[in-house]
C-alpha cells in the first residue's frame, strides 16, 4: 500500500514508544535531538562506527549511541541498515527504509519507508529482534543496554500470529539477492522489472546472475542521471529502459519491483544494486543490510507510482557507459571524524575515543584527568579507553588542531530506570509500601507505618500481612491490563518468586500461577510459577498440606 | 498487519538552508566553538522562557502528556504574550520567533501554522547552556503563574471568539502578575538583564578560557560587554571576523575563494586564476588550523545541491537543480567588500549583548 508523504519523526510520536531500537549508517546531533523530542521513553542508536558524534546532552540518559564495527578483515564494510524497531505499552512499529538519521535524509534527498505496526510476537519483529541479538557481538560498547532492551521487546507466546507472505531479512549470512531467490516464485517470467537504486555495480558476472535468475519481458532502471549508467549494466541489460527522476528532484531510495500480471512483489531497504550492497553478504565481505519485501496485488496504484515523477524512458543503446564515482560510489562518506562515549560505571567514568587512522591529534587533554594514558581497545583499530573520576560530563580538547568534545556521562542504571518510569516494569513500586515484595514491603512499613483513624486518634500500626494482601491484589488488577509479557518480564518475576519463601512466598506464587494462567499470553509466566513450587514442595513446613491439590484448585477454580 | 510505504516529508531543521558546500552548518558549528548560544534565539528572553518551561515539565507541576505539544504551545503563548497590547507589525525585525500575520492559536500545538522545527532547536541544549550561570531562577517561584499556566494548559480546541476571549484573560491576568517572561515585547525586567549579561560572559569565557585562540577572542569581545546597549554591531563582527588568530578570517577566504572560483566554472569563463587564489586560502587554512580545512574540504567534490562537478573536466556545471538565486546570493555574500562571507554566530552575540546591556 503506497500512501501520501509521511513526516517520519510525526509517525514516531503519534506511536508514543516506551523504547525505540534505530540503525544507520550516518547521524548526526540535530537528528538525535529531534528523535529525543519526539520518543518519550528510551533511545538506542547502533550506527557505523566511522561516523559517530560525542552527545553533548544525552537527554538525562534517554539517548545512547552504539558503534557497530566488524574485525579487521572486515574494516572496509559499511554497517548500512536503516531500521527503527518501536514498541509502547500494546505494540511494535517498524520503519525499515532507506534514511539515515542524517540531516541530509530529512532535507535533502528523497526517502523511502515502509511503516508497519504489529503485535509484539509478529514474525516479522521476531526475525529483526533475532537480527539485533546478533548485532551485540559487533558493538564497541554497550552490548549489555541492547540485550536488556531486547528482552524487553521479545515476547514468548504458544501461538504467534502467522504471516507468511511478508519477510523482513537481513544479509549477514545470505545476500540479498541469494534472499530474493529463495523468496520470489521460481521458473515465473516476470511482466517486468524494476531496479530503483542511486548506485550500480560495475561487476558483469553478478548481473548475469541476477538476469538468469530473474527473467522479465522488461527491465527498466530507474536512476540518478538519465544519460549515463555503468558499462557492466550496458552490456548485460542492452534491452533495458533507464528512467531518471523529472524536475529538479533527485532520490537516495533503493526498491526492487518485481511485476507479475496478479502481484506485484516490492523488495525495498538499504541495499543499493552495487556488489556490497546487493550481491554480497556480510560474511563475504559486503555491507550489512536491512531489507522488506511485500507481496502486493498488481495495482494501477503502482503503475501510476512509477510514472510519476519520473522522465519518460531511454532506451540503453542512447545512454553512455560511464563507470565514475558518481554511478558507483557506495555512499558519499564524510572524512571520518573523531567522536567518544563516556559511561559510568560504580567508581570510574569509562572513556571509549573513536580516533580515524587519519587523524592526528597532539596534547590530547581529559577534563577530569585520566587515571592512566590511553589504551588502544583490542581489535578494534582506531578505539582507545581510558577510565577517569566519576563526573557528569568528560570534557575532550587539543590545542592543536583546536578541538574540543563534552561528552555527557551515560548513565546505565538510569536508563534502566526510565523502564520503569514509562511502566514497562510490571512490580516496581516508587512507593514501596504498595510492593509485593515482602522484605521491601517490611521496611517501608517499618520506616513509615501505616495509621489508621480510630475516632479523634491516628494509631500507627505496621499492617503488613494485609497491606501485603491489598498490594497483591492491586497489582493483579494492573496485571491485567498488560497485553503482553516480554522475556525480561519472565526474569522479573522470576526475581520477585526467588525472593520469597514461607507462607507469603506460597501465597503469593499461588495468586500470582492463578492469575497467569488465565491470563491469553500468560502461559510462559505461568509456566516458571509451576517450576518454582518444586521449593515448596521440599519446605518442612508445608509437609501436612496437600500442595498439588491447592496447585490443582488454583489452576483450574476460577472462583 | 500492513506495512504503508511512503515518502518521506522534508523536514526543515533551523540551519539547513540549502548550500551546496554544507558552508552555512559548518558555520554553525564552528561559531559554537566559541560561543555557547542558539542563533535562533537572539532575544535573552527566550533563555529565561526556556528554563522555566524545562522546570516546570521536570517537576511536573504541570501534567503534560506530550512534551512537544507542551513546549510549542508554550512557545505561541510566550508570543502571543510579547504581542499582547502591542501593534500587530511593533515586534517585527525585533528578532522574535513566529512573529507574523496569521493567528497563532497556543491551544493546539503542531497546527501546520507555525514553524515546528525552530521549537526543537530553541529547546536545544546550547539555548540551557548559558542558564547554567544564572543562580537560582527566583521567577519559579510564582505560584500564581503556574496556576494560570496549568488552566492554560487544559484547554484546547481552535482559536475561536470563545477561547480568544480566554487567552485575552488569561494575558491579562499575567500582565497583572507581573510576570517576568510573560510580557509586552519581550523585554527583560531590569535584574534579569544584568543576570543575563553577566551569565553571557560567564558562558564565554568558560568555553575559551582553555586555549589560546580562545583567548584571543575573549579578549577581542571583552570590551564590548561594557557597551551593553551601545554597542555597534559592525564594529564587533568586523574585530572578531577579521582577527587572523581566529579561525573565522581564514575560514571565511576559503569559503569566499570556492564559490568564486566555482561560479566561474559555472559561467564558462576562465578560472584557472581563481582556483590558484583558493588553493593558497586552502593552504592558509590547512596551515593555521587544519582541523578548520578538514571540516571544510568533506563535500567540496560532492556537493549537496544544485551543482555537479565533473571529474573528467575537473569544472563544476550546473545541475539540475541549480537555484540562480539561491546561489547569487553565496556569489554575493562571497564578493563582499568586508570579505565576510558567513558571519558565524557574531550577529547574534551582538544582539544579545544589546538586549541584555545596561
Amino acid at each position: 500500500m503506497i500512501t501520501s508523504p509521511k513526516d517520519f519523526f510525526e509517525e514516531i510520536g503519534r506511536f508514543e514508544p516506551i523504547s525505540g531500537l534505530f540503525l544507520t549508517y550516518t547521524l548526526d546531533r540535530d537528528v538525535i535531538e529531534k528523535l529525543a523530542e519526539v520518543c518519550p521513553g528510551t533511545v538506542i542508536i547502533l550506527h557505523d562506527h566511522r561516523h559517530g558524534v560525542s552527545l553533548e546532552d544525552n537527554h538525562r540518559h534517554k539517548v545512547v549511541c552504539l558503534p557497530v564495527a566488524f574485525s579487521k578483515e572486515h574494516a572496509q564494510h559499511c554497517f548500512h541498515p536503516k531500521l527503527a524497531l518501536l514498541r509502547n505499552e500494546t505494540e511494535a512499529m517498524i520503519m525499515i527504509g532507506s534514511a539515515n538519521l542524517s540531516r541530509d535524509a530529512f532535507v535533502r534527498e528523497k526517502e523511502l519507508v515502509a511503516t508497519g505496526r504489529m503485535e509484539l510476537d509478529h514474525p516479522v519483529c521476531t526475525a529483526a529482534i533475532r537480527f539485533l541479538e546478533n548485532l551485540a557481538g559487533y558493538l564497541v560498547n554497550g552490548s549489555d543496554i541492547l540485550l536488556d532492551a531486547l528482552k524487553r521487546f521479545e515476547v514468548r507466546s504458544a501461538h504467534p500470529p502467522e504471516d507468511p507472505e511478508k519477510h523482513v531479512f537481513f544479509n549477514q549470512t545470505q545476500s540479498v539477492f541469494e534472499q530474493l531467490d529463495g523468496l520470489l516464485p521460481r521458473e515465473q517470467v516476470f511482466e517486468s522489472i524494476h531496479i530503483i537504486s542511486p548506485f550500480l555495480p560495475k561487476d558483469s558476472n553478478f548481473l548475469e546472475q541476477f538476469r538468469k535468475r530473474f527473467v522479465a519481458n522488461k527491465y527498466r532502471f530507474h536512476l540518478r542521471l538519465s544519460d549515463k549508467t555503468t558499462q557492466a549494466i550496458k552490456t548485460v541489460f542492452p534491452d533495458a529502459e533507464i528512467v531518471s527522476p523529472a524536475g529538479n528532484s533527485s532520490f537516495h531510495y533503493k526498491a526492487y519491483i518485481f511485476r507479475t500480471r496478479q502481484t506485484d512483489y516490492v523488495a525495498l531497504g538499504s541495499a543499493n544494486f552495487t556488489t556490497q550492497g546487493f550481491f554480497r553478504s556480510a560474511e563475504a565481505f559486503g555491507n550489512m543490510e536491512s531489507m522488506l519485501l511485500l507481496p502486493l496485488p498488481a495495482s494501477d496504484q503502482l503503475t501510476t507510482w512509477l510514472k510519476n515523477g519520473w522522465k519518460k524512458p531511454v532506451a540503453m543503446a542512447d545512454v553512455l557507459a560511464d563507470d565514475s564515482a558518481a554511478l558507483v560510489g557506495e555512499e558519499f562518506q564524510d572524512t571520518p571524524l573523531p567522536y567518544a562515549y563516556a559511561e559510568r560505571e560504580e567508581k570510574r567514568t569509562r572513556v571509549v575515543l573513536y580516533l580515524p587512522e587519519s587523524f592526528s591529534i597532539r596534547q590530547l587533554s581529559c577534563k577530569p584527568a585520566l587515571f592512566r594514558d590511553w589504551e588502544p581497545m583490542k581489535d578494534l583499530p582506531g578505539f582507545y579507553e581510558g577510565y577517569t573520576g566519576i563526573c557528569q560530563q568528560v570534557v575532550l580538547s587539543s590545542r592543536v588542531p583546536k578541538w574540543e568534545q563534552k561528552i555527557c556521562a551515560f548513565d546505565q542504571e538510569e536508563f534502566r530506570n526510565l523502564y520503569t518510569y514509562y511502566g514497562d516494569s510490571l512490580f516496581s513500586e516508587s512507593d514501596k509500601t504498595n510492593s509485593i515484595r515482602s522484605k521491601e514491603l517490611r521496611d517501608a512499613l517499618h520506616r513509615s507505618g501505616r495509621s489508621v483513624r480510630v475516632g479523634h486518634s491516628m494509631i500507627a500500626q505496621r499492617p503488613f500481612l494485609e497491606q501485603f494482601f491489598r498490594n497483591l491484589n492491586t497489582r493483579l488488577e494492573f496485571l491485567g491490563r498488560k497485553r503482553y509479557f516480554s522475556a525480561w518480564h519472565e526474569s522479573e518475576l522470576q526475581s520477585v518468586l526467588n525472593a520469597e519463601e514461607g507462607g507469603v512466598g506460597c501465597y503469593q506464587l499461588l495468586k500470582l500461577l492463578q492469575f497467569f494462567s488465565r491470563h491469553p499470553a500468560g502461559q510462559v509466566m505461568a509456566q516458571l510459577c509451576r517450576e518454582q513450587f518444586g521449593k515448596y514442595r521440599s519446605d518442612e513446613r508445608f509437609r501436612q498440606m496437600d500442595l498439588d491439590a491447592l496447585l490443582e484448585v488454583m489452576e483450574n477454580n476460577h472462583a | 498487519m500492513d506495512f504503508k510505504i511512503s515518502l518521506i516529508k522534508p523536514v526543515e531543521f533551523e540551519t539547513s538552508k540549502l548550500d551546496p558546500f554544507g558552508f552555512d552548518e559548518y558555520a554553525e558549528k564552528a561559531g559554537g566553538e566559541f560561543m555557547p548560544f542558539a542563533t535562533v534565539a537572539r532575544k535573552p528572553a527566550y533563555y529565561f522562557f526556556i528554563d522555566y518551561t524545562n522546570w516546570l515539565l521536570e517537576e511536573k507541576l504541570v501534567e503534560v502528556k506530550k512534551p512537544v505539544e507542551y513546549r510549542l504551545r508554550m512557545e505561541k503563548l510566550l508570543v502571543r504574550s510579547w504581542m499582547y497590547g502591542m501593534d500587530r507589525d511593533a515586534l517585527r525585525a525585533r528578532s522574535i520567533i513566529g512573529v507574523s500575520t496569521r493567528r497563532i492559536n497556543p491551544f493546539k500545538g503542531n497546527d501546520g501554522n507555525w514553524v515546528v522545527n525552530t521549537c526543537f532547536r530553541l529547546y536545544g541544549n546550547s539555548v540551557t547552556q548559558i542558564m547554567q550561570y544564572v543562580p537560582e531562577f527566583s521567577l519559579q517561584k510564582q505560584e500564581r503563574e503556574i496556576g494560570l499556566l496549568r488552566e492554560f494548559l487544559s484547554m484546547e480546541g481552535p482559536l475561536d471568539k470563545r477561547n480568544e476571549a480566554k487567552l485575552n484573560k488569561l494575558l491579562d491576568q499575567l500582565k497583572q502578575l507581573k510576570s517576568r517572561c510573560f510580557r509586552s515585547g519581550g523585554e527583560l525586567i531590569l535584574s534579569d538583564r544584568r543576570l543575563f549579561l553577566s551569565a553571557l560572559k560567564s558562558s564565554i569565557r568558560d568555553k575559551n578560557s582553555d586555549s589560546e585562540t580562545g583567548k584571543v577572542f575573549l579578549s577581542l569581545i571583552r570590551p564590548y560587554f561594557e557597551k551593553g546597549r551601545h554597542l555597534n554591531r559592525e564594529r564587533l563582527q568586523a574585530a572578531v571576523l577579521g582577527n587572523q588568530q581566529l579561525p573565522f578570517y581564514w575560514a571565511n577566504q576559503y569559503m569566499a575563494a570556492l564559490v568564486r572560483a566555482v561560479d566561474s566554472d559555472l559561467d564558462g569563463k576562465p578560472s584557472r586564476a581563481k582556483w590558484d587564489a583558493f588553493e593558497r586560502s586552502r593552504k592558509e587554512l590547512k596551515a593555521r588550523f587544519p582541523m578548520e580545512e578538514r571540516k571544510l574540504s568533506g563535500k567540496i567534490t560532492h556537493p549537496s545541491c544544485w551543482i555537479v562537478y565533473d571529474s573528467a573536466t575537473g569544472r563544476y556545471r550546473k545541475g539540475a537543480d541549480f537555484d540562480e538565486n539561491k546561489w547569487n546570493g553565496h556569489v554575493n555574500n562571497a564578493g563582499n567588500s568586508e570579505g565576510r562571507y558567513h558571519a558565524f554566530r557574531t550577529g547574534t552575540l551582538a544582539q544579545l549583548i544589546i538586549e541584555s546591556g545596561l
